[in-house]
């Protein structure tokens, strides 16, 4: 080695690196069954397990359908479905599905229910057999029903000292008033009390057939094999008549509208701020990504650069539209101390405002646009991450090419464009604010906003 | 039963810079990205009386500025190339991570390195981060229920030695922290010699190498810092006690002692909590939340840090349920461990559980970057990363029953009883 003297580094100047990988979103194999049932396979060798995931197109919102009082039912559904075949029950699919070292998950969200497994590749057969048996097999015992219905009246008791899962709760209710999305999933202690193992049934029914279902495998298997599988399997399936719903289009309110839920020993207020919004298919969908990344949708976003690296007020914020199927929300998070409960509403309206007002800086978009490049291929990194993009795109009927295409149709989206965006999706004088917090030490204070509305509980 | 050529294993490259900065590399190409991970060997428990907060205040001082890099333009250089940063504070080490597109690796290399060749911290950015890590505490601890639980375990299990408080510190002490208090305890930790980079993702060794020496090896050395003598107590009777909190579901905890990490009682007892509640079929899971319903959610944990341990059983009761019923019916599954009443197959399912979480977590070039910069710095082995398995792999059923006698006895715990605050 030569001996030489340690130059300093001159590290002045920012180093110069080019711009970014186009996406190659990985090749995917698709296929429809004669029964109507769709299946994709992306094939990946690299590490010897494979994954399954069964999307079926019904969610929480479809417990609308069950009838009055009935949230929770699609929730209950997608537990109970473990929990018993006509030749296992619940304690055996555990312990084998365990015995594999494998993972058997079942739960939903408002528009869709997941059953996903993933094991080593030399198990595969064994785990995709009981995955076939939960789903097709369910036999939804009493004993296992009333269980469930115990089990998850505790959980809400739980739930009901968490202040963020209070203010989202009463949030997505104001917002959606009474459409079927104005319900969690999880239900209430009166629609879990007054759900029936008919109802289970019922659902199970009308949703659980091959018409309604798209299953997905990544990983270590080949497209032949896991077709093959899927056929062995589900041939016997036959569709049913989809029952689509019907969602009555909900207005924004009126005028800004503040509820806050009180709890006297809380230090923090928990705060949900934001609007009805659109659903996922929509014209303006690549546009409001970049929208709300400005917005909210990173550390350097203009909510959290004021409210956390200006003023201190919050360990963080963010922001996000949540579209969903047929409708959807725009909303920041936050916590911050009782104190500046008024001050950081304040600072959020006034950041809606602006970005309703005044154009972004053509730099905040073109870094918007590199965040969203540059991040993108963290969504391919894992076989879970690549089958819920994949069955994101399947399920809100995005284009085929929409990851590919993605870069290219930012590219064209200019500052005028965000603007009219903002204008169309940001309402900042209809604002539902929602809040778990002291309601004696910040419902004066919230006067300035809006109307408000003080809630001892919310057991809806 | 070692578990070699079964799993691809991953490869790797270690290096030292001559200022003593430990370097490893890992080529893993199935997406065009990379991580940069910085740890440091500075944790909440080797902080000074009176100062106790540095180490997880540090963890956002860092993104804060540095000599060539103004006040918040940290991120926001990283964010505008597609990335992303952030950092985690432990009992025992700080780690920092940056992942961006890894054509960008130089652009991670510059603003990593830049803020440990020159300390340019200011007074502003103290004030408001003091004050973020004070919503923090209230976001994380005290508004939520049982969020006590760390500060009341801790104090009880390790009186007198830094594992004593929360990792996030004692909020009168964070409060008090000057500007001479960082750079001082900057200058003493935040050195190459006390240091390890891990950079994983798709990237060339050769390259990579030399942009992290242009980068890194003009910076100081600094010392390694020489361990405090470090003492625990023992616990000799069971340490028993209520705690008040605004809750609806009463709950108990049970925290046991234990040894630390790098024992071979380490990976028995990883194995022993996956037995008792992992999945729905393991042995805590099945009798209490499933077969007698007394609990709507049990859990229980092992933490290896690096000179102590502690085992931990969370059990949230079932609405009227007493936790002293629970207590009973969890004391019962545990001495029936202890006298051997164990099956074969139970070990068997959580080994075949450890062994694809174990293939399935190295998909993440994150899990690998902080994995590859604590084996670095707690053992010096690196090729830990592809052997490790094989340690929990070759536990027998006897090591099991030892361990759980040795270690889960009553007056060798803390029992931590929360009760619903009167209103």
């Amino acid at each position: 080695m030569k001996d030489t003297k340690m130059k300093k580094l001159d590290r002045t100047k920012i180093p110069f690196c080019d711009g970014f990988a186009d996406i190659k979103f990985p090749e995917v194999y698709e296929n429809t069954l004669a029964n109507g049932m769709n299946i994709l396979v992306l094939e990946d060798r690299k590490i010897p397990i494979v994954s399954t995931m069964l999307l079926f197109r019904s969610g929480s919102i479809h417990d609308s359908l069950i009838g009055e009082n009935k949230s929770g039912t699609a929730s209950l559904v997608s537990e109970l479905i473990t929990k018993g075949t006509k030749t296992r029950n619940a304690e055996e699919i555990a312990e084998e599905i365990e015995f594999l070292g494998a993972d058997l998950n079942s739960n939903c969200n408002f528009d869709s229910m997941f059953v996903s497994a993933k094991s080593l590749t030399k198990y595969f057969g064994e785990v995709f057999d009981i995955v076939t048996d939960v789903v097709q097999n369910p036999l939804f015992e009493q004993e296992e029903m009333n269980r469930l219905k115990t089990q998850r009246l505790n959980n809400l008791l739980y739930y009901n000292d968490h202040g963020k899962y209070l203010s989202s709760k009463l949030f997505i209710k104001q917002v959606h008033k009474n459409s079927p999305y104005s319900n969690t999933s999880m239900g209430s202690f009166s629609s879990i009390e007054n759900l029936t193992n008919e109802d289970i049934l019922t659902f199970y029914k009308k949703f659980f057939h091959s018409g309604n279902l798209t299953m997905a495998f990544i990983g270590d298997i080949s497209p032949e094999v896991a077709y093959n599988l899927a056929a062995a399997k589900f041939n016997n399936w036959q569709p049913e008549k989809f029952t689509e719903i019907n969602v009555t289009k909900d207005n924004l309110s009126k005028n800004n509208e503040i509820y806050i839920v009180d709890k006297k020993d809380f230090v923090q207020s928990d705060i949900y701020i934001g609007h009805l919004s659109v659903p996922v298919k929509n014209p303006d969908y690549i546009k409001m990504l970049l929208l709300n990344t400005i917005i909210g949708g990173t550390f350097t976003s203009r909510l959290n650069k004021r409210l956390r690296e200006k003023s201190g007020y919050t360990y963080g914020i963010s922001s996000s539209f949540n579209m969903k199927k047929y409708t959807g929300e725009f909303l920041a998070r936050t916590s911050v101390n009782t104190e500046v409960t008024a001050n950081s509403i304040e600072i959020i309206i006034d950041e809606l405002i602006s970005i309703v007002s005044t154009q972004v800086l053509k730099v905040e978009l073109d870094n918007a646009k590199n965040y969203i490049k540059g991040s993108f291929p963290l969504q391919m990194e894992t076989s879970n991450s690549i089958a819920s993009s994949l069955l994101r795109l399947k399920f809100y009927e995005l284009e085929k090419d929409f990851y590919n295409t993605l870069f290219s149709k930012m590219e064209k989206i200019t500052v005028e464009d965000i603007h009219e965006t903002a204008k169309k999706h940001i309402h900042p004088e209809n604002v539902i604010i929602s809040i778990a917090g002291n309601a004696e030490r910040i419902s004066k204070s919230m006067e300035q906003f809006g109307n408000v509305s003080v809630l001892n509980n919310i057991n809806f | 039963m070692t578990n070699k050529n079964q799993f691809p294993e991953i490869e790797y490259k270690e290096s030292e810079l001559t200022n003593g900065l430990r370097v490893v590399m890992c080529r893993k190409d199935n997406i065009p990205m990379v991580t940069v991970n910085t740890s440091f060997q500075i944790g909440s428990k080797d902080e000074d009386e009176g100062k106790t907060g540095l180490a997880h205040l540090f963890e956002h001082l860092m993104f804060t500025e540095s000599p060539n890099v103004k006040q918040g333009m940290f991120d926001e250089i990283l964010n505008m190339n597609g990335g992303d940063s952030n950092a985690f504070t432990s009992w025992d080490y700080t780690g920092y991570h940056i992942t961006l597109p890894s054509n960008k690796l130089e652009l991670a290399l510059w603003l990593d390195s830049d803020r440990l060749a020159g300390f340019n911290i200011g007074e502003d950015s103290l004030e408001i981060q003091k004050s973020v890590v004070q919503e923090e505490n209230l976001q994380v601890h005290e508004n939520v229920p049982y969020g006590s639980l760390e500060r009341e375990s801790s104090k009880r299990l390790f009186k007198g030695n830094g594992y004593e408080r929360p990792i996030i510190g004692l909020m009168e002490d964070v409060k008090k922290l000057s500007i001479e208090d960082v750079k001082d305890f900057f200058l003493r930790y935040y050195v190459p010699k006390n240091s390890v980079l891990s950079v994983v993702g798709d990237i060339d060794y050769d390259k990579t190498l030399k942009l992290i020496t242009k980068y890194y090896e003009d910076i100081p050395s600094g010392t390694r810092i020489l361990q405090k003598k470090f003492e625990d107590m023992k616990i000799t009777k069971e340490i028993r006690d209520n705690i008040e909190d605004n809750i609806e579901l009463p709950a108990q905890f049970i925290y046991y002692k234990a040894p630390g990490q790098g024992t071979k009682d380490y990976y028995i007892l990883r194995l022993l909590s996956a037995i008792l509640s992992d999945g729905e079929s393991s042995k805590l899971y099945n009798e209490l939340l499933y077969k007698k319903e007394l609990v709507s959610e049990i859990d229980s944990y092992y933490y290896g840090m690096e000179k102590a341990g502690i085992f931990n059983i969370n059990a949230f009761a079932m609405k009227k349920v007493p936790l002293k019923t629970i207590g009973i019916e969890i004391d019962k599954i545990i001495d029936a461990i202890k006298s051997g009443n164990l099956e074969e197959r139970e070990l068997v399912k959580v080994k075949n559980y450890f062994e694809t979480s174990f293939v399935s977590k190295r998909q993440s070039m994150n899990y690998l970057a902080d994995t590859f910069s604590f084996l670095k710095i707690f053992f010096n082995n690196l090729s830990l990363i592809n052997t490790e398995v094989s340690n929990f792999l070759s536990v027998q059923k006897q090591d099991i029953i030892d361990c759980a006698r040795k270690y889960l006895n009553v007056e060798n715990r803390v029992v931590l009883n929360y009760i619903p605050a009167k209103k």
